[in-house]
């Protein structure tokens, strides 16, 4: 009787210790979350200047906990530059991606103007960051409407994204 | 003539050759030196003052004739087997001294100058512009409290001429003319890219500027190769086939631009 009971006992140890595992395993994947941020790109254009035209590459930071996707991209505010740039298709889905537009407009942006805005899908635990944490560039090129390359500030922002 | 046994000396050990029997001793005595003559005790003071004399003449003789402080011996002294005097050791050292002079002295054909060239000529078009800066990266950190960042842009034509700088500054400290002269010399290759207008070798939304506000003044680049989506005519469409080669994330494998995709 004593024997029966013992493996009665120890079955039932299997069995809670099982189930503890799978649900373990089940709240893991249910602490991975998903945000949607965007990531505006400004530059800030020297006095007496206008922008003609401008390239950027974009990157994460190295060794993220988190996954970035880029899941669209749009132009900028100035008239100009107001439909998306060029930029690769394989860069949708993907976490890098290079922009670049230019105009041959008789009125360019001058002072500070937002030219380009990415979406980015982050994914995974705790709290996400925004985009502007994440994101970094890594390699920049402005020029004037003649082509003649200048040093300019671009800026990086985010606006407060959304976690379903 | 038999030496008449000793008496054995109280003061010295029992155990020494003094302590022996007398016949024993005795018997020793005739069969090893047989032939022994006994010496009057004055020939002996005279020999041992003789010899006195002699050590201390030498020991004066030494002491005038050596002005020199004798130095205690060490590891030289151990090798050599002699006694090092510091005019010795002067000596060894000013040889040294002369030995390195006329080694280090003779002039060299490819000097510095000559190891910065090669330098120069060693520095391949590296892709290292690409990378990520420390500037970027440490703006983007400081900007995850402020919710903003600030990258500068890197100009093409800066970038490459901070490039060379970085060489140029590395060809200072690499000055070894042997590492440098043992090296293949490299050459700095700019690649003939279709669409490179700028000749800075590589393609950029720069080029893409050009060629369209050259086409809209009316010129044609007299560069061949523009015609990028070979439809037998300078446009906008190659202006913009040059944007998208800017911006793709891989390296291009064909001439010709994926003109699907972005606008």
């Amino acid at each position: 009787m004593l024997r029966h009971s013992l493996i009665a006992i120890a079955l039932i140890a299997l069995s809670c210790g099982a189930f503890g595992f799978r649900a373990h395993a089940v709240a893991t994947q249910d602490a991975e979350k998903v945000r949607f941020g965007v990531l505006d790109i400004a530059v800030q254009i020297p006095d007496g200047a206008e922008l003609g035209a401008y390239q950027i590459d974009l990157t994460p930071l190295p060794d993220l906990p988190t996954r970035v996707r880029v899941v669209g991209i749009e132009g900028g505010e100035h008239e100009a530059f107001k439909t998306p740039p060029f930029y690769d298709p394989q860069a949708i889905g993907n976490e890098r991606v290079i922009l670049a537009a230019y105009s041959t407009a008789p009125e360019l942006p001058t002072g500070r103007s937002r030219i380009a805005r990415v979406h980015y899908e982050i994914t995974g635990e705790g709290d996400l960051p925004a985009p502007v944490q994440l994101i970094i560039v890594r390699e920049a090129l402005a020029t004037d409407r003649d082509g003649n390359a200048f040093g300019v500030p671009f800026l990086l922002s985010s606006s407060p994204g959304v976690q379903p | 003539m038999t030496p008449p046994p000793e008496q054995p000396d109280p003061k010295r050990p029992a155990n020494s050759e003094e302590s022996l029997p007398g016949p024993l001793e005795a018997d020793l005595r005739q069969a090893l030196r047989p032939d022994e003559v006994d010496l009057p005790s004055r020939v002996d003071e005279r020999v041992l003052s003789a010899s006195a004399e002699h050590f201390a003449s030498f020991g004066a003789k030494d002491q005038s004739d050596q002005p020199h402080r004798e130095l205690k011996p060490g590891v030289l002294a151990w090798i050599t087997g002699r006694p090092l005097t510091s005019a010795g050791i002067g000596g060894a050292l000013l040889a040294a001294s002369l030995a390195i002079a006329l080694i280090v002295g003779v002039p060299n054909s490819t000097g510095p100058s000559a190891g910065r060239s090669v330098a120069m000529d060693q520095a391949p078009p590296s892709e290292d512009a690409a990378a990520p800066s420390a500037a970027s990266l440490g703006a983007d950190l400081a900007s995850e409290t402020a919710g903003s960042m600030e990258a500068p842009a890197m100009p093409e034509r800066s970038a490459l001429a901070r490039r060379s700088g970085a060489r140029n500054d590395l060809a200072e400290v690499e000055s070894a003319d042997s590492i440098l002269m043992d090296a293949p010399p490299l050459q700095l290759k700019v690649a003939e890219l279709p669409g490179d207008l700028d000749a800075d070798g590589r393609i950029t939304i720069a080029d893409a500027l050009l060629l369209a506000r050259a086409l809209e003044r009316g010129d044609t680049p007299a560069v061949a190769g523009l015609d990028l989506v070979a439809d037998g005519r300078l446009d906008r469409a190659d202006a913009d086939a040059i944007a998208r080669l800017a911006v793709r994330l891989t390296p291009p494998t064909t001439d010709k631009p994926n003109t699907e995709g972005a606008s």
